[in-house]
């Protein structure tokens, strides 16, 4: 637990410390805004025609909180090795990497919801969209989406880990990938049958509906409405355990592989 | 003069052959990056399909895909180049020979340019392919300089922000992770920059992508009628940017280098 703490306090500190806690907290508000954008100004243009559109807000949201987990704690590993050069003490800590990278997905995961629940208070009266939140169900939800972050991102970290060249550009084509597929901004019905059912099975595709449906407390378009909530509550909690279990393993795996490689403390300059 | 002028060129293509070819070097670079703007482009094809938006959006987007590979690398691969050089202990090294630090960014655009040119192309391709979009070739010719105009003008910006980069330190990066989706979004890479409203657009017309992806649109795509002004409007005012960038770009280098020296910033690393 302790190293789980020191790992969420190096977190916030590589977040925050680049400027004053004032500059910070504006930084963080005005983050997300940036990815919400594109739907705010289509809501304002097709928003009078379409339903769809509070559907694809709140899953841009949600998607939104689970990319800044596991892009962060993706491009962490290349950040500790080769900017700060500070992996191999992590490696050399009592604190295994495993809790370290959880610690990390921590702080990220508090800092995306705190700065998507503030916007949240201007853009659900302006946007009038559906708020009708089951507050268990939601806190549920939150719990299960740190699991499911944490777990991709280890998937990701331990993707870094064994490979010293790759790029961020990896890791935004597989974001995107998922944010094609997750059913965020579309429903995945509007795929050909074969890619809109390898759509409905991915993880964050169930956490992203269940989430839907506990803020806004309606199902917002034809996609998984044949699932209640109890159902959705199982796809996402059992997604999310599977998917950290996944990640849990690959790190421990790609750790070792990293260690064996010499991996832990090379730089390329890449 | 000459010999300025030779160290001048021999810097530019130097940096220019690092980004060339250095990149190619990683198939996986090559590929994500790709697919990563294949993805993106996918997203908001569908994302109209499902609004039943006009058939003129499919060009719209694969247009924006075809750009938004170059905006990244002008941000990414530009702007903060001279933060991530200090980071890595390079421009110290660079600073102590003789060669010009606008050489050695002029010779990271034209690379850049040209290394993103073949991932963009590949985007443009897939996208065709794919979504079946057709655009007018009678004014292909029109379109090339158009495109090559905003790319002159964005690159310019990207030298722009070089120089603040080069002074300032973390908060930089997080400036230009900041501001990164709100050009993109400003630029009208997923929609027609009209939709922003005349307030937006006024600022929004100071990107270069915005004006060069509307004439872009306007010569390319048959249906297309959000346009901003004339396309040889948005050519005359492109051509402007482009001259005051280069100007603005030339002025702020010298004067940030000569700042962070003073202020010992320029080997001042992790900050």
């Amino acid at each position: 637990m302790r190293g789980f703490l020191a790992a969420m306090y190096v977190g916030f500190q590589i977040e925050s410390n680049w400027t004053n806690k004032l500059r910070w907290a504006l930084y963080l508000l005005a983050y997300p805004l940036g990815s919400f954008l594109t739907i705010m100004i289509l809501y304002g243009v097709f928003g009078k025609t379409s339903e769809l559109l509070p559907f694809a807000f709140y899953g841009n949201i949600f998607y939104w909180i689970l990319t800044m987990v596991f892009f962060d704690m993706a491009f962490s590993v290349h950040d500790d090795r080769e900017h700060y050069q500070t992996l191999k003490y992590v490696f050399l800590s009592q604190t295994s990497y495993r809790v370290y990278l959880c610690g990390r997905a921590a702080t990220r995961y508090l800092m995306a919801l705190a700065a998507v629940s503030v916007n949240l208070c201007w853009i659900l009266p302006v946007f009038k969209l559906p708020l009708h939140p089951h507050w268990g169900l939601l806190l549920a939800g939150i719990v299960f989406g740190y699991t499911l972050a944490a777990g991709l991102g280890m998937c990701m970290a331990s993707l870094f880990l064994v490979a010293i060249k790759l790029d961020v550009d990896v890791v935004d084509a597989l974001f995107g990938g998922m944010f094609v597929l997750s059913g965020a901004l579309f429903p995945p019905t509007a795929f050909p049958r074969v890619v809109a059912v390898i759509a409905e099975f991915i993880p964050i595709s169930g956490w992203i509906e269940y989430m839907r449906r506990a803020i806004s407390g309606r199902i917002l378009s034809e996609y998984l409405s044949n699932l209640n909530v109890s159902q959705l509550f199982g796809r996402a909690a059992l997604g999310a355990v599977a998917v950290f279990i996944a990640g849990s393993l690959l790190v421990a795996w790609g750790s070792r592989q990293a260690q064996r490689k010499g991996y832990i403390d090379i730089t390329t300059a890449y | 003069m000459k010999r300025l002028l030779r160290l001048y060129l021999k810097t530019l293509w130097a940096r220019a052959y690092v980004r060339i070819f250095g990149q190619m070097r990683e198939a996986t670079w090559v590929v994500a990056s790709i697919v990563g703007g294949f993805f993106t482009m996918m997203t908001y094809v569908y994302l109209y399909r499902t609004l039943n938006a006009g058939a003129e959006f499919g060009g719209i987007i694969v247009l924006g895909g075809l750009m938004l590979p170059f905006f990244l690398n002008v941000l990414w691969g530009v702007a903060t180049q001279l933060y991530w050089e200090k980071e890595m202990g390079n421009l110290e090294i660079m600073l102590v020979s003789p060669a010009s630090l606008s050489a050695f960014l002029v010779g990271l655009s034209i690379g850049g340019a040209i290394h993103t040119l073949l991932r963009s192309t590949a985007v443009l391709f897939f996208g065709l392919v794919v979504f079946r979009v057709h655009f007018v070739v009678a004014h292909i010719p029109q379109a090339f300089l158009v495109f090559i105009v905003t790319l002159v003008a964005m690159y310019g910006l990207g030298i722009v922000f070089s120089s603040l980069f080069l002074y300032h330190g973390r908060d930089a990066w997080r400036t230009a992770d900041l501001v990164m989706e709100p050009i993109n979004v400003f630029a009208g890479t997923y929609f027609p920059a009209r939709f922003l409203g005349v307030g937006l657009l006024a600022v929004a017309a100071l990107i270069p992508a915005t004006l060069g992806l509307d004439a872009l649109r306007q010569l390319l795509i048959p249906t297309f009628v959000d346009g901003i002004l004339d396309w040889r409007w948005e050519l005359l005012i492109l051509v402007g940017l482009g001259a005051l960038l280069a100007f603005v770009a030339q002025w702020a280098l010298r004067s940030l280098e000569y700042k962070a020296r003073r202020d010992a910033r320029l080997t001042l690393r992790w900050q």
